[in-house]
């Protein structure tokens, strides 16, 4: 039975995330654009209010005016849902982590977590498979080449990559498991990963894996479509790949949910590689209320250093040639994360 | 038979095959960028700074009177490569020159900023200024007629242009001027560039 509390925390935590995360895409095409000018030498947009910091609305504004173009020869039901399937699943697969540290309230334990599953990391993989459907059925329902080159790489590469990525997980579920802790709830993975080594290393799973965490990252940028891996919708090759029929707010809300997906993908980066909310330092606060707010602010900072990590090798790597992505999928990250989850059993195995 | 050698790629060594050096490189490659010095001219605000041999937009000087210094003699029109240039005379009762420009016309359009009028003139009449901002609403509006290049000349009184004497001519009618040296023009031959922000300009004007 979940207390009032808790009850009040999740709703006022889903309201101001869902909020955030649109807002924040909105901002993150903006430092997008930025840091492309910055990594060539440019200044970036700097003309739409102070220091540019509105062109995010400029751009939304011009979306929302544009003209919204249905052609004739596109499946028409499947064409309109799709970029809602691809924003869905963007918008709810943060509600399983926890953004701060739990504290307590009126003698309740309150989780500032949306929802707290507890097979927290299937929820994970079984929202994060679905993002493809939206980029699928768009593909298709244009009725038109180029998207459907886009839809069939895309699912492809998610499939591909969705399998290293779920044994990097595993890893991460057999270095949190112990005797009577529940190792597929997220907030036992990050409270897995306050405990220090020798006394200053924090424990978290990045340290004890780096090699998981590292199998995590390459497929972190795949599952979102970001370069390198940005093959769905290459312009070079396929003009927009799965979008390129698509016009004003459903275009842009296909290019939003990409970013979300960005974002999303950093938290759950954070919470089963990075420690979540927590910080070398946490355990000498006294004041409750201070830790709880130093550990939301450190669970954004890292979600900001992959946000921006997502920007500066977008900017730095050119794109992979298709089949040299499935060789890396299947022949590379496959058997480094099949290798990295054995190697993690049987350390535990040994330890205990 | 002959056999070529061809000398063969060596193998990727396993760094290369395993893309992280490279990748690794590349990011802190691009983070010195990000960092680093940006190169865009913020046009409105700042603009090129071109030495002052630049062949921009045309003026016409005036002399210490403030009269027109043009004597109508059509040297310009005629070395004229575009044909751009139109001129009309009139007779004036002046005890220097019998004649002035009654119509003075230059279509913009159809210049080619070749310089060879300002090379042409005796008079050192014409100069071409360093504006290349050049700007109308239709093509009638671009053929500057003589107001216009007079008012350009007031404008741009202070600028240091392009002059006939950069061409290294001897302009035996004006006293005081002599040929330029040929090293000089050389030097000035290259117009370069050098970033300064509007009020900059607007100071060394």
């Amino acid at each position: 039975m979940i207390s009032q509390e808790q009850l009040i925390v999740s709703l006022v935590l889903g309201l101001v995330l869902m909020l955030a995360m649109t807002a924040g895409a909105g901002v993150f095409t903006f430092f997008e654009r930025k840091i492309a000018g910055w990594t060539q030498g440019r200044y970036g947009p700097n003309r739409a209010g102070p220091k540019g910091y509105l062109q995010f609305l400029a751009d939304g504004i011009k979306f929302a005016l544009k003209e919204d173009v249905i052609q004739d020869y596109v499946v028409k039901p499947v064409y309109v849902i799709a970029p809602g399937l691809m924003m869905i699943p963007a918008l709810v697969l943060y509600a399983a982590l926890p953004i701060g540290k739990p504290f307590v309230w009126n003698g309740n334990e309150v989780h500032l977590q949306i929802v707290q599953a507890n097979v927290g990391v299937l929820y994970l993989l079984a929202v994060a498979s679905i993002a493809v459907y939206g980029i699928v059925f768009g593909a298709w329902a244009s009725n038109s080449r180029y998207p459907f080159f886009g839809g069939v790489r895309a699912s492809a590469q998610m499939i591909s990559y969705e399998l290293a990525m779920g044994l990097s997980i595993i890893s991460v579920v057999l270095l949190t498991s112990e005797p009577g802790i529940n190792a597929l709830s997220i907030s036992n993975i990050v409270a897995g990963q306050t405990g220090y080594w020798f006394g200053f290393i924090p424990r978290w799973n990045l340290f004890a894996n780096p090699v998981a965490f590292f199998v995590f990252l390459v497929c972190m940028f795949a599952e979102t479509n970001r370069l390198p891996f940005d093959l769905a919708e290459a312009e070079q090759e396929l003009v927009g790949g799965y979008h390129t029929e698509y016009s004003a707010m459903k275009f842009a809300s296909f290019m939003l949910s990409e970013y979300v997906n960005m974002i999303t993908m950093s938290m759950v980066m954070v919470t089963l590689f990075v420690g979540g909310w927590h910080f070398p330092g946490i355990e000498a606060i006294r004041s409750q209320a201070i830790q709880v707010l130093l550990s939301i602010g450190a669970f954004g900072i890292k979600v900001l250093f992959f946000c921006f990590l997502f920007l500066w090798v977008r900017w730095t790597l050119p794109r992979f040639r298709y089949d040299q992505l499935m060789h890396l999928g299947w022949k590379a990250l496959l058997p480094v994360a099949l290798a990295s989850a054995l190697g993690t059993a049987i350390a535990i195995a040994l330890r205990v | 038979m002959a056999t070529i050698n061809v000398q063969r790629p060596e193998r990727l060594t396993l760094a290369e095959r395993l893309y992280l050096p490279a990748i690794l490189n590349g990011l802190r490659l691009t983070w010195r960028h990000i960092w680093g010095e940006r190169v865009t001219l913020q046009y409105p605000e700042e603009e090129r700074q071109f030495k002052r041999v630049y062949r921009g937009v045309h003026r016409l000087n005036k002399d210490d009177k403030g009269r027109v210094k043009c004597v109508a003699c059509e040297m310009c029109a005629a070395s004229c490569p575009a044909h751009c240039i139109t001129i009309k005379a009139t007779e004036v009762e002046w005890p220097e020159r019998d004649k002035i420009p009654k119509i003075f016309e230059i279509d913009e359009l159809k210049c080619i900023f070749c310089g060879y009028c300002v090379e042409a003139c005796p008079e050192d009449a014409i100069h071409m200024t360093r504006h290349y901002h050049l700007i109308a609403r239709s093509r009638e509006d671009m053929i500057f007629g003589l107001d216009k290049l007079l008012a350009i000349y007031d404008e741009t009184k202070e600028q240091e242009v392009l002059r006939g004497v950069d061409f290294g001519m001897t302009h035996a009618r004006i006293p005081g001027k002599e040929a330029a040296n040929p090293d000089e023009v050389q030097k000035l031959a290259y117009p370069v560039v050098g970033v300064v922000t509007k009020a900059e300009t607007q100071r060394a004007q």
